[in-house]
């Protein structure tokens, strides 16, 4: 084992552990009284309310994303070539972006409203909305926005299941349904599982949505806690708990990603057979079209067409916000520079432990690549919360500025980084490293030579993957942002605790807009994204 | 259609996008027998197989099984409403079933139980059933696979290439148990492969395929002593061919006389196996031997005749030839002439 890779793969995962630390110990130390006061007091409407949107989001993800997996991927359904694509763009809108645009459609006074009184000749008051703030709402919007957590992999699972597997079980007489049920499912499970478990994890640290939907979850509390109050060891307590709910999901789905390899295998060279869809053509059609439609189609419209009109006639609130083009192109290029800059030095750091862990497999190099990964439990808003009390406490020169901003970022997306940048290094077979070695190319100038190019396609998408992380990230930045420096979520935020939504539309538009062609190009390589997805997001 | 028939093929064809993989292919499976689909890959052997299985649908012609149309002229029957058990080339075991549960998948719940075993003993694998695949070898893996196609008592077993991916000893034993085993059942047996020597070993009938069509059907003798073409010729086997001029039943060649099998005339190439021709060393002989290889079992001998022509000879070790030597040679039997 190289020590010098050694030393550099130590140093990421135990900077990578302090966050964390420092809130076990923080909460650990608080006052018994502050624990009695929140366990009493907060804990069980909040484990309830966690626990029915928890639920409530993965049975909705589980419906839409095995169907539109099974529709695109075995079935005749017209046009799944470009359904495929587009079912999987709803993974770069952020949650609190769909909320945003809902709101704006459902509000009292909304698009839908106005259009019903313009239309429909109802009296102001009088349409039936459906409620957006409650339980329902918010299952619904972050459903829209997760499932392709387990539409992805679920897809990439069906086109991998051996297909003479499926054959034999229509040669042994079960009919095409019974086939899929009793063994295409079993075999695609664990995919299905692993995405219904990240599914969670997004669940539980997302802040955005539930912010602006006001509904009460782990994240707005320590976000009040810590915004409200003097003494901030409250924020760390319910840091902890949601830390230990969030911990199981994630060694489940990892235990869940090393069994999808043991259970599929390729070996398919001619076309699929596709089921027939025959009168149920059009339903199925009109279910994924309504699916895109409200994930996707919606947000755009309402957003971009909001975007337009405030540009060609302002309002007196475009005018006190200073809504123009430089403004927006200049919140823009702050989220760019930040969100890349993160994103390249997260892919080069996480380069140390998964080297290290891929090349030179051994108990040591194993527990640093699970210790560099732990911050994946860490919703954003908690490793926010823990850099600024860290500063705060060590460094108070740095709070405020930008390199806090970025070295925060960082730490959000390392996990995310080593886990879709594994598959890229394990793809280079190490015959290929040894033969530049025999050729007398050191150690550094074989993984500059070789093993950087031939696992860069990976890399690049999973790049692509952490640089679309870094554009959503909302509670990091809110709490570490210096002054003056707005991103584009920063932004949407500031607009919308404000109530008014549509200034948040130009920046939010322009967000989307920048997500998701970043992940467009990625649906097509072949080595992209479902294959990154199947080796966890 | 008469009784004895179970399976015929009539004018079927199949396409993938612009590819013919099979043309206008005609056959008949006898019940009972156990048939060889022959060809180099690429010749719509294993396509053949998956029509009668029903995993693919022709795009024209006509399919009967067990006394029915299966597939064409409007008909179809799903591959799980055929009663065909399908033996694949990776033996297809459930990954997450039990060798048990893969045995019993075709059947029905209830009778299940002593069944698997009477399967498991079958097939040589008593007290396997709750092993899960991936602690098989590969010749266990293919035996589960025969025994989980077996299962529901179809009245067609089809294989495709089940023995390519074992090593060559274990090929050629476990053949001849799968042999023994279908015949045991009576199932009749359909089975694809391109090693030449598997189908006239095990085979009653072999259909021989070339570029999607059926260039031959017969008994493995029939395909060996008299292949319709030289295509089937060097494919079955060696085969030496020879400039000759045919009148009837008799032809003269560089090798002399010789007897056809059936009557040509004008010029033809005349085909003759390397072990039909016999060698008597002599000082001055119609040929000389340029290159013997020893196998143990038999040796393969180069001569060159006096016209420059090369010809293969196959025969028993003999210590009396040696490189460089005069031989006269005979041919054994008859001998096929192609046109020319």
């Amino acid at each position: 084992m190289p020590w010098l890779l050694a030393l550099f793969a130590l140093a990421v995962s135990l900077v990578a552990v302090v966050p964390l630390i420092y809130i076990v110990v923080r909460a650990l130390s608080a006052d018994p009284a502050t624990w009695q006061r929140l366990w009493v007091g907060q804990m069980p409407d909040l484990l309830v309310q966690s626990a029915a949107l928890l639920a409530g989001t993965i049975a909705f993800t589980l419906v839409v994303g095995i169907a539109a997996a099974w529709l695109v991927e075995r079935t005749d359904l017209p046009g799944r070539g470009v359904w495929r694509v587009l079912l999987a763009l709803p993974l770069a809108i952020p949650g609190y972006v769909a909320a945003i645009c809902y709101i704006i459609l459902l509000r009292r006074g909304g698009v839908v409203e106005r259009l019903a009184m313009d239309l429909g000749g109802f009296a102001r008051g009088e349409v039936p909305l459906p409620p957006l703030y409650n339980l329902g709402g918010a299952i619904l919007i972050i459903g829209l926005v997760s499932y392709p957590y387990i539409y992805l992999p679920t897809a990439a699972a069906l086109r991998a299941v051996d297909r003479s597997l499926e054959e034999a079980a229509r040669m042994s007489g079960r009919s095409a349904w019974k086939t899929f049920r009793s063994v295409t499912l079993p075999l695609v499970l664990p995919a299905v599982a692993g995405g219904a478990l990240l599914v969670g994890l997004y669940v539980l640290s997302d802040f955005g949505t539930v912010a602006m939907l006001r509904y009460r979850t782990f994240t707005t509390a320590i976000y009040n806690q810590f915004s409200g109050q003097i003494d901030r060891s409250g924020a760390a307590i319910l840091s902890l708990v949601l830390v230990a709910l969030a911990l199981p999901l994630l060694f489940g789905e990892g235990w869940f990603s090393r069994r999808q390899r043991r259970l599929t295998a390729d070996t398919a060279w001619r076309p699929r057979q596709l089921i027939q869809l025959g009168r149920w053509r059009w339903p199925a059609l009109f279910a994924v079209t309504v699916v895109v439609m409200l994930a996707l189609g919606f947000p755009l419209l309402v957003l971009g067409g909001l975007s337009i009109q405030g540009w060609l006639f302002p309002s007196e609130a475009d005018r006190i916000w200073g809504i123009n083009n430089e403004g927006i192109l200049a919140f823009g290029l702050n989220s760019l520079v930040l969100s890349a800059t993160a994103a390249t030095l997260a892919t080069l750091l996480a380069m140390g432990p998964l080297y290290l862990a891929v090349r030179f497999p051994s108990r040591f190099s194993m527990a640093l690549l699970t210790l560099s990964r732990s911050p994946f439990a860490l919703p954003g808003i908690i490793i926010g919360l823990a850099f600024v009390l860290l500063l705060n406490r060590w460094v108070p020169i740095l709070y405020g500025t930008i390199f806090a901003l970025v070295f925060a970022f960082i730490f959000r997306l390392l996990p995310q980084s080593l886990s879709t940048g594994e598959s890229a290094l394990r793809s280079v077979a190490p015959s290929l490293e040894q033969a530049a070695r025999t050729m007398g190319a050191s150690p550094a100038r074989t993984f500059w030579r070789v093993t950087l190019p031939v696992a860069a396609p990976g890399i690049a998408a999973s790049w692509a993957l952490v640089f679309i992380t870094a554009m959503k990230e909302l509670p990091t930045a809110i709490l570490l942002r210096p002054p003056g420096f707005d991103t584009l979520p920063v932004r949407i935020w500031a607009a919308a605790s404000e109530s008014v939504h549509t200034q948040a539309a130009p920046p939010a538009f322009l967000l989307i807009l920048l997500t998701t062609l970043t992940l467009l190009p990625l649906m097509h390589s072949r080595l992209g994204i479902d294959r990154a997805m199947q080796d966890n997001l | 259609m008469d009784g004895t028939t179970l399976i015929s093929f009539d004018q079927v064809e199949k396409r993938y996008g612009t590819t013919e993989a099979v043309r206008a292919v005609s056959f008949a499976v006898e019940r009972g027998s156990l048939v060889a689909l022959l060809g180099p890959s690429g010749c719509g052997k294993t396509t053949t197989l998956r029509l009668i299985a029903g995993l693919e649908a022709p795009d024209a012609g006509r399919i009967w099984l067990d006394g029915r149309t299966v597939a064409g002229k409007g008909a179809w029957v799903a591959p799980d409403a055929r009663r065909v058990g399908m033996v694949f080339q990776d033996g297809a075991l459930f990954p997450h079933l039990t060798v048990a549960q893969n045995i019993a998948f075709p059947l029905n719940t209830r009778n299940g139980r002593g069944r698997v075993e009477d399967l498991l003993a079958l097939v040589g694998m008593p007290g396997y059933g709750e092993r899960f695949p991936h602690q098989l070898s590969g010749g266990q893996q293919q035996r589960v696979a025969l025994a989980r196609a077996l299962a529901p008592q179809p009245s067609v077993v089809l294989l495709d290439e089940p023995f390519s991916r074992l090593d060559a000893a274990l090929r050629a034993s476990l053949r001849e148990e799968v042999r023994a085993i279908v015949k045991q059942t009576g199932a009749t047996t359909v089975f694809v492969t391109h090693d030449q020597e598997e189908a006239l070993s095990i085979a009653d009938r072999v259909v021989v395929m070339f570029d999607g069509e059926v260039a031959q059907t017969g008994t493995p003798q029939e395909v060996y002593t008299r292949p319709a073409t030289r295509a089937i010729a060097t494919f079955v086997g060696e085969a030496n061919l020879l400039r000759g001029e045919a009148n009837g039943l008799m032809a003269e060649c560089a090798l002399g006389r010789m007897i056809l099998a059936t009557p040509a005339h004008g010029p033809v190439d005349i085909m003759v196996r390397p072990e039909a021709i016999e060698l008597r060393a002599v000082r001055d002989g119609a040929a000389r031997i340029e290159r013997i290889r020893y196998f143990g079992h038999d040796q393969a001998i180069q001569l060159c005749l006096r016209d420059g022509s090369q010809l293969d000879v196959r025969s028993l070790p003999r210590p009396d030839l040696t490189a460089g030597q005069q031989v006269d040679l005979f041919v054994r039997g008859v001998v096929v002439a192609y046109p020319r």
